[in-house]
């Protein structure tokens, strides 16, 4: 078992809404590492996809991801990466 | 499913309900179709709570899970008949399937049949509410209405675990006869399955022309009534009806004459379509060749897709009213931005036209406090408005300024009467910019016009026309004010008659005003999707019209039989006429003869 984590910003002008939320828990499902999400103390299931929602990430929030198992590096980083692209939304 | 039957009929009439002849609803979905019922009853579940034995539990938590696979297997195939058109609904459709999945619903519905050791359809209830609770308490308007959507997959779930039927039913099998869905109410995902599952048309008690599940009724050429009150309380399974979607009529228990006329007026339809189906895709000019931008009045960005299936060449106005209607706050900017943004990348390139929010007058809105007003029509409604919320304003001009990014957008202020209206909303458009740039966010010059709608922007034309990027004359408000006639008094509004002699002088005067100018010149009231009065109206120096979608097809057609040449003399005559009588007599004398088929489909 191992352990990873990073922080990282959304950046996309809409937020973390449906669709990137869906995109994010879609993601953290194909890991086997149990997955968690945070934003300002708040911890949520990042396999959750109403828990992602009931986060309210709006633009410029800091968001924690961490990840216990096997996986758990990849998972980060490929997580890490869905939110630093802008979920493959607009940015600007 | 209900059953009906002559018992049925024998009871209504003994309590004094004897169901009328016919329903006035709203026409949603042009069309004619003769056919028998099949109901879709799809009441509110109400949700019992049983206690259950320590014996039971497992077997209650696999109940839970059974329904949660079989909503999920229902939501792909909801997805899979949406048509590609419609594509855009599914993304919504992926979060639900993946709530389906969420620990958070299901180990809470879990947890609650094994600890409080209640029904499966008790712990799920339990979920929902806790999980809409919390967004309840969110901050920001898109996530708290989260809740909808939660609600929405509980629902599906609870109509699985008590074995009522939430899927729209199969037409009848075997049936000669074309088959009407009658339901109180239909979701858009309701309303995209009727095609695939053999249905010729609905009707519903309620929903108005507008909503999106008109959108797709029409997207899917289904002949459709909505808001035909009563539609479910007078009608039963097998009953026979006329659903005519042209007029917004269902003809209840036909007899053999109606039959008759109906299947006439349906087989006349179909014909008509045929006809214009081959114009679709030609660019709208006169029969001598002059082109005439013929455009779309839309008001939800679905519409953008209809319109352009129709043959629009561009949104003439895009009505952004019901973005404030029913919500205690104003939209944020970045919703209203998405909102525009999927109007303009749907128009493909061509021209949108966002009018600037149009509350007050007979448009209430709960984001603003607005106050009682003797005289709304002449009180504080468009512009004037705006121009007293100047932060609401200003995040809407933001929005309408992002989105141009995504294609070519001109800006419509509603309401202008002075020339100090729209300088003052064009500072608001400069400063909208400068934050917008403060924001490092480009912000493409856009062209900024105004709606003439007042008599005195007529007599100012030619000033407001030196300021303006461009004209749209707003005919519906335009004979309102000008003839002083309030439309909604049912003792004078059959006056207010767009062919009176004073609406075609401030016309002229308005074009006129636009050409000496250099600008182009709209007119984006129900005027122009009257088949007489639009060549009248390009004859009369209008250069662009715009019309609801479904009409666009038709004004095409009814262009491309009249010359522009004509088209002026025409107007020069009218112009000189007295009485609305008399124009009415002109335009029908000249026009008519050159469109009987097309004035006999509308009939």
């Amino acid at each position: 078992m191992s352990e990873a984590k990073g922080t990282f910003t959304v950046v996309n002008e809409r937020g973390m809404h449906a669709r990137p939320a869906s995109k994010l828990v879609r993601l953290a499902s194909s890991f086997k590492s149990e997955v968690t999400i945070e934003k300002d103390g708040e911890v949520k299931n990042a396999k959750s996809v109403m828990g992602v929602l009931l986060l309210c990430g709006a633009k410029g929030t800091s968001l924690t991801i961490s990840a216990n198992g096997e996986d758990s590096e990849a998972c980060v980083k490929a997580i890490g990466e869905l939110i630093s692209s802008g979920f493959g939304e607009e940015l600007k | 499913m209900t059953q009906g039957g002559p018992d049925d009929s024998a009871r209504r009439a003994a309590l004094g309900e004897e169901p009328p002849a016919r329903l006035i609803g709203a026409p949603a979905s042009p069309g004619v179709v003769v056919g028998r019922v099949v109901m879709l009853d799809r009441r509110k579940v109400q949700v019992p709570r049983r206690h259950v034995e320590d014996s039971e539990v497992e077997a209650e938590v696999a109940r839970l899970r059974g329904a949660l696979d079989a909503a999920r297997t229902q939501l792909n195939g909801i997805r899979a008949t949406l048509p590609v058109d419609a594509q855009d609904h599914a993304l919504i459709l992926d979060a639900h399937l993946l709530m389906l999945d969420d620990a958070l619903l299901v180990d809470e519905a879990e947890a609650a049949i094994r600890t409080e050791k209640v029904n499966a359809e008790w712990g799920l209830r339990r979920s929902v509410e806790h999980i809409k609770a919390l967004f309840e308490k969110a901050d920001d308007d898109y996530f708290r209405e989260r809740r909808s959507d939660v609600d929405f997959v509980g629902e599906r779930v609870l109509r699985q675990l008590m074995g009522h039927s939430q899927e729209v039913p199969k037409a009848r099998d075997g049936e000669r006869e074309p088959t009407i869905l009658v339901a109180h109410e239909l979701s858009p995902a309701d309303t995209a399955s009727l095609r695939a599952k053999g249905f010729a048309g609905f009707v519903t008690d309620v929903g108005s022309a507008t909503s999106h599940t008109a959108i797709l009724a029409r997207a899917l050429e289904l002949p459709a009534v909505v808001g035909a009150q009563g539609a479910t309380k007078f009608l039963a399974n097998g009953d026979r009806i006329v659903v005519d979607g042209l007029r917004g009529v269902v003809v209840l228990r036909p007899n053999a004459e109606q039959i008759i006329a109906a299947e006439e007026r349906r087989r006349r339809y179909a014909l008509f379509v045929r006809s214009l189906d081959a114009h679709r895709d030609q660019p709208s000019s006169m029969q001598c060749g002059t082109p005439v931008a013929l455009r779309a009045n839309i008001e939800l960005p679905t519409e953008a897709l209809i319109a352009r299936e129709q043959g629009a060449d561009g949104v003439g106005l895009y009505r952004t009213e019901f973005l404030y209607v029913d919500r205690r706050l104003p939209p944020s900017e970045d919703e209203q931005c998405e909102v525009y943004r999927a109007v303009v990348t749907a128009m493909g390139g061509r021209p949108v036209t966002l009018r600037t929010f149009d509350i007050g007058g007979d448009k209430f809105s709960t984001a603003f406090r607005l106050p009682k007003e003797m005289n709304p029509a002449l009180g504080l409604r468009a512009i004037r408005l705006a121009l007293r919320e100047r932060e609401v304003f200003r995040a809407q001009l933001r929005a309408m300024l992002r989105a141009a990014d995504a294609g070519p957008v001109r800006v419509m202020i509603p309401m202008i009467a002075t020339v100090a209206e729209l300088r003052a909303a064009r500072a608001e458009l400069e400063a909208a910019r400068a934050e917008l740039q403060a924001r490092g966010i480009r912000a493409p010059d856009v062209p900024l016009g105004i709606m003439v709608e007042t008599p005195s922007a007529v007599f100012i034309a030619d000033l407001l026309a030196k300021e303006s990027a461009f004209f749209s004359i707003g005919t519906n408000d335009l004979v309102q004010y000008s003839l002083a006639i309030d439309r909604g008094n049912e003792h004078v509004a059959y006056l207010a008659r767009p062919l009176d002699p004073a609406i075609l002088r401030a016309i002229h005067t308005t074009a006129q005003a636009a050409r000496t100018a250099g600008i182009p010149c709209a007119l984006c009231g129900a005027m122009a999707a009257d088949l007489l009065s639009a060549p009248l109206l390009i004859g009369l120096g209008v250069g662009e019209l715009s019309v609801d979608p479904a009409a666009v097809p038709a004004v095409k057609a009814a262009l491309s039989r009249v010359s522009l040449r004509e088209a002026r003399e025409v107007a020069a005559r009218a112009l000189n006429l007295a009485t609305a009588d008399e124009v009415e007599s002109l335009v029908r004398e000249t026009f008519a003869p050159k469109m009987s088929d097309l004035l006999a489909a509308g009939d």
